[in-house]
């Protein structure tokens, strides 16, 4: 039996919804499980979806609907990149959050492959992400704990399907 | 009268004479000698090579002499040398010299020797000649697409009866280049030169190597099984290994000579009388009862078990092979006479026959039942024997499955990535 994969933005199929793949669901024995491996095409917006099984039992029969219940984040996936200037004590950790969520330790780095602009530097942090785009706020805290630190910079970032527009430095 | 005597008797004498100076044609046995040389005495490994058979024959009339190439690493031939090949030369009276092509297809770097093996028609044994030659291995050997080399060596294969024992022999040769390089292979018995699921499979084993130009002598002791019909036969060497440059397995296959065998063992105790079914269309995923008629009593009943394995498959032809998409099977006790075998068998491929992931699909099959016996009629070492039988044409059709859940393990996914989703479905 072949079944169509959709991403749904709710759980009930439509027209609009995102055609995914066409799977047939095999029988073995001793297990009720398949499992497929399909792509996300980039021309899918980046966003939450449920995802959708149709199908049909007979040829030109009833169409059937099983919906999952978790749903799936279609991210974009790049680096925001984050500097620290060497005028702080380039050897205390700082820590990166995103949207109030820790994200990464600022950690002494070395000064070579830094930006011409940012020549007192030698810290580098990096922040892979994948998320939805859109813009973020990031603080940079002295304590691994929002309560308990305090903020020496706070700011925006701003994530595209292009990247990360963003270069800091603290 | 008395001169009528003298006549006769000058007469007999004259022909008699006569007769003696004719005389009937005889062969004046006399000794060939060979002397082999080659012209270029430096020799890749895989390279075609000119050898100079040089003969002084001193009998009175041409002789045709066959000659057996081996390699050797001295001037003297023994059982451990290599076999390259065979030529037969016409040998004319006086001296002579002809060119055969050799394929040094096998050896070691340095110092060998080419062995001639011949037999002139005043002996009873073997005579050898040979020539010195430096074989190198990094030219050809050193294809990274052809890192594996078979070759036969010892005399040609016998004709053979059933369950008669002998040994095989052939070299392996590894060109792993700095690598593990293993060759899976295995050994059957076969009607052509060419692998097919119909071959009767001796044995599995690998070789393998880290060693560049790495030489192994296999040998195997093999016995002939009664299941062999009479008929020409093949010991084929069939394996494969990974290259890992062509991203794929290298299938080759090594034959023997051609031998017959004669079949003179007597035929299977267990006869199928027919497979029945409760009709000729079934759901794939639903439970059905097969049964099975069987004779057990006739052929070499004396040498084999009640007890027997029933094999279940789905085939797309009445035949079997191994090609067939297994099903189930069960342990069965078989009466002397008639018996009849009933088994319940759930028609969905089964997963634990194969690693490949292809499932049952609707579509037209003949279900086989096999029977597999334990069979000693080659003595005290048993072999598997089989009986097959087939259905006639049945049609598996579609079950009805719902899906009745969806899942994924990570709930984050990016663009041009692959995503994993889990169906969980049940029949309906």
């Amino acid at each position: 039996m072949s079944v169509n994969i959709y991403l749904s933005t709710d759980n009930t199929f439509s027209i609009s919804d995102y055609y995914l793949d066409q799977y047939s669901l095999y029988f073995y024995t001793g297990t009720n499980t398949n499992s497929d491996d399909v792509t996300i095409p980039s021309s899918i917006p980046s966003g939450t979806y449920y995802v959708l099984a149709r199908y049909q039992k007979n040829t030109g029969g009833e169409y059937y609907v099983t919906s999952s219940t978790q749903q799936v984040m279609i991210g974009t996936t790049g680096t925001c990149v984050f500097y620290r200037n060497t005028s702080n004590s380039i050897y205390t950790y700082k820590y990166l959050f995103i949207n109030d969520e820790y994200k990464d330790d600022l950690y002494y780095y070395s000064s070579s492959g830094v930006p011409s602009n940012c020549t007192s530097i030698n810290s580098i942090t990096t922040y892979k992400f994948t998320t939805i785009p859109g813009t973020y706020t990031y603080k940079i805290m002295s304590q691994n704990s929002l309560t308990q630190g305090t903020v020496l910079k706070t700011g925006s970032i701003t994530i595209t399907d292009n990247g990360c527009v963003f270069q800091d430095i603290d | 009268m008395k001169i009528l005597k003298i006549y006769h008797t000058i007469a007999l004498g004259i022909l008699t004479l006569m007769c003696t100076c004719k005389g009937p044609e005889t062969i004046i046995s006399g000794p060939i000698t060979v002397e082999l040389s080659m012209s270029n005495t430096n020799v890749n490994l895989y390279d075609n090579t000119e050898v100079t058979v040089k003969t002084s024959n001193t009998t009175d009339k041409s002789q045709s002499i066959t000659f057996s190439f081996f390699l050797s690493s001295d001037a003297n031939y023994s059982t451990d040398d290599a076999y390259l090949t065979s030529q037969s030369l016409n040998i004319p009276t006086g001296s002579n010299t002809q060119t055969v092509t050799v394929n040094i297809s096998i050896g070691t770097s340095g110092k060998n020797y080419l062995l001639a093996r011949y037999m002139p028609p005043s002996k009873t044994e073997n005579m050898t000649a040979s020539v010195e030659f430096t074989l190198t291995t990094t030219g050809n050997a050193q294809s990274k697409t052809d890192r594996v080399k078979l070759s036969n060596y010892s005399t040609p294969i016998s004709d053979k009866t059933s369950c008669s024992s002998f040994y095989h022999y052939f070299y392996t040769s590894l060109t792993g280049v700095g690598s593990s390089l293993t060759f899976y292979y295995n050994l059957y018995l076969s009607k052509d030169t060419q692998y097919d699921a119909q071959d009767i499979k001796f044995y599995s084993s690998n070789t393998s190597s880290t060693i560049y130009n790495y030489l192994e002598a296999k040998n195997n002791y093999i016995t002939i099984p009664n299941t062999a019909a009479t008929g020409t036969y093949y010991l084929l060497v069939y394996g494969y290994y990974y290259d890992s440059d062509q991203g794929k397995n290298v299938y080759m296959t090594l034959p023997s000579n051609s031998f017959k065998v004669t079949n003179n063992a007597s035929s299977s105790p267990y006869t199928i009388t027919g497979v029945y079914l409760s009709g000729n269309e079934f759901t794939i995923g639903s439970d059905y009862s097969v049964n099975t008629g069987v004779l057990y009593g006739g052929g070499n009943s004396s040498n084999s078990s009640t007890y027997a394995y029933f094999y279940y498959y789905f085939s797309t032809d009445s035949l079997y092979s191994s090609n067939d998409i297994y099903v189930t099977n069960s342990y069965n006790t078989v009466n002397i006479g008639n018996s009849s075998v009933s088994d319940d068998i759930t028609f969905i491929k089964s997963s634990s026959s194969s690693t490949s992931t292809s499932a049952l699909t609707p579509g037209s099959y003949y279900l086989i039942v096999r029977i597999q016996y334990s069979d000693y009629s080659c003595g005290s070492t048993s072999s598997y024997s089989y009986v097959d039988y087939s259905s006639g044409k049945i049609t598996l059709k579609e079950p009805d499955l719902s899906v009745t859940g969806i899942s994924f393990t990570t709930t984050t996914a990016t663009k041009n990535s692959t995503f994993l989703i889990v169906f969980l479905h049940i029949l309906t």
